[in-house]
């Protein structure tokens, strides 16, 4: 075999066992990742698997580079892909500019307002079946910022130093919207203490 | 109790000490250590609305936490895979040029 021929059946090679090894970590991570996204767009399914799938491509091309580490943490690495993106095209406004408002509307299931009683939409009821978590519409009620810091936190279990470095603000930071989050969550929660009862029994009437 | 007084009750629980609210968060979440975590600790046993605060923290927290076991979504969905692999090729055909 023609020594250029050999070097490209190698080549070829190399891209077949990391085009392999990578869907390995697409299959592990995969649902995982779309879990992170739909939360972190308040459940606007289109734009969060647009995300994941934009993650994944990116990922692809920073593991045929070399930047990931074989045996070190790939959900954290994706997530960091991912949060990057988001937080780009948030600082461009680009994730508002996708979605009209009557489609967010449509795709989201729950509340995007602390004040908004969500038992007055009948949209969010019809779909709130599915996605009656208490503690999911309390995380959806946060800012984006305070949603960030406590998804990445305490969902996604990242160190302080790892969400400082993904949000690209200082610790200090990332403790303080801690703090509010997590305190705004828990005032949520007992303000909707009896949302899920009251969600079902409508429903059923 | 109503919920309006729930929640009236709520915020007076978690309002820490003023020099103590950040570092509450970090003992809640076990990211507090050595002499620092002493001195929180100590501070939380003698006073009541940071002892407080910590438990509606700590709540909160093991409720967020549980949610990954209840995900619902395992992949993406037929037509998102199929184009994603599209996607894939796409980037090596680029790099093979």
């Amino acid at each position: 075999m023609p020594i250029a021929l050999r070097e490209l059946a190698i080549e070829d090679k190399e891209f077949k066992r990391k085009r392999a090894a990578y869907e390995q970590i697409i299959q592990d991570h995969q649902g995982a990742l779309l879990n992170f996204a739909l939360r972190l767009c308040s459940r606007v399914y289109t734009a969060a698997e647009e995300y994941v799938q934009e993650t994944l491509v990116r990922g692809y091309e920073a593991y045929l580079d070399g930047k990931f580490q074989e045996g070190s943490n790939a959900r954290a690495w994706l997530i960091k892909i991912l949060m990057n993106r988001f937080l780009t095209d948030r600082r461009r406004d680009r994730f508002h500019f996708h979605d009209s408002v009557e489609e967010l509307q449509r795709a989201k299931t729950v509340p995007s307002s602390l004040h908004t009683s969500p038992l007055e939409d009948p949209g969010w009821l019809a779909l709130s079946r599915t996605f009656s978590e208490p503690i999911e519409l309390a995380l959806d009620a946060l800012p984006d910022e305070l949603r960030i810091a406590v998804l990445l936190t305490d969902v996604e279990e990242l160190s302080y130093s790892e969400v400082a470095s993904i949000c690209r603000i200082p610790i200090g930071t990332v403790r303080s919207r801690l703090f509010r989050g997590r305190r705004e969550l828990a005032r949520w929660l007992t303000a909707n203490s009896n949302l899920h009862s009251k969600t079902e029994a409508i429903l059923r009437r | 109790m109503n919920t309006e007084e729930r929640v009236a009750q709520i915020a007076r629980e978690i309002r820490p000490c003023r020099h103590m609210a950040r570092w509450v968060d970090s003992l809640a979440d076990d990211s507090l250590h050595g002499l620092a975590r002493w001195y929180v600790q100590l501070h939380i046993n003698s006073c009541r609305q940071c002892h407080s605060t910590l438990l509606t923290i700590r709540n909160a927290r093991e409720q967020l936490l549980a949610l990954r076991n209840r995900d619902q979504m395992t992949a993406l969905s037929a037509t998102s895979q199929s184009s994603l692999s599209n996607m894939l090729d796409d980037v090596e055909h680029r790099r093979n040029k």
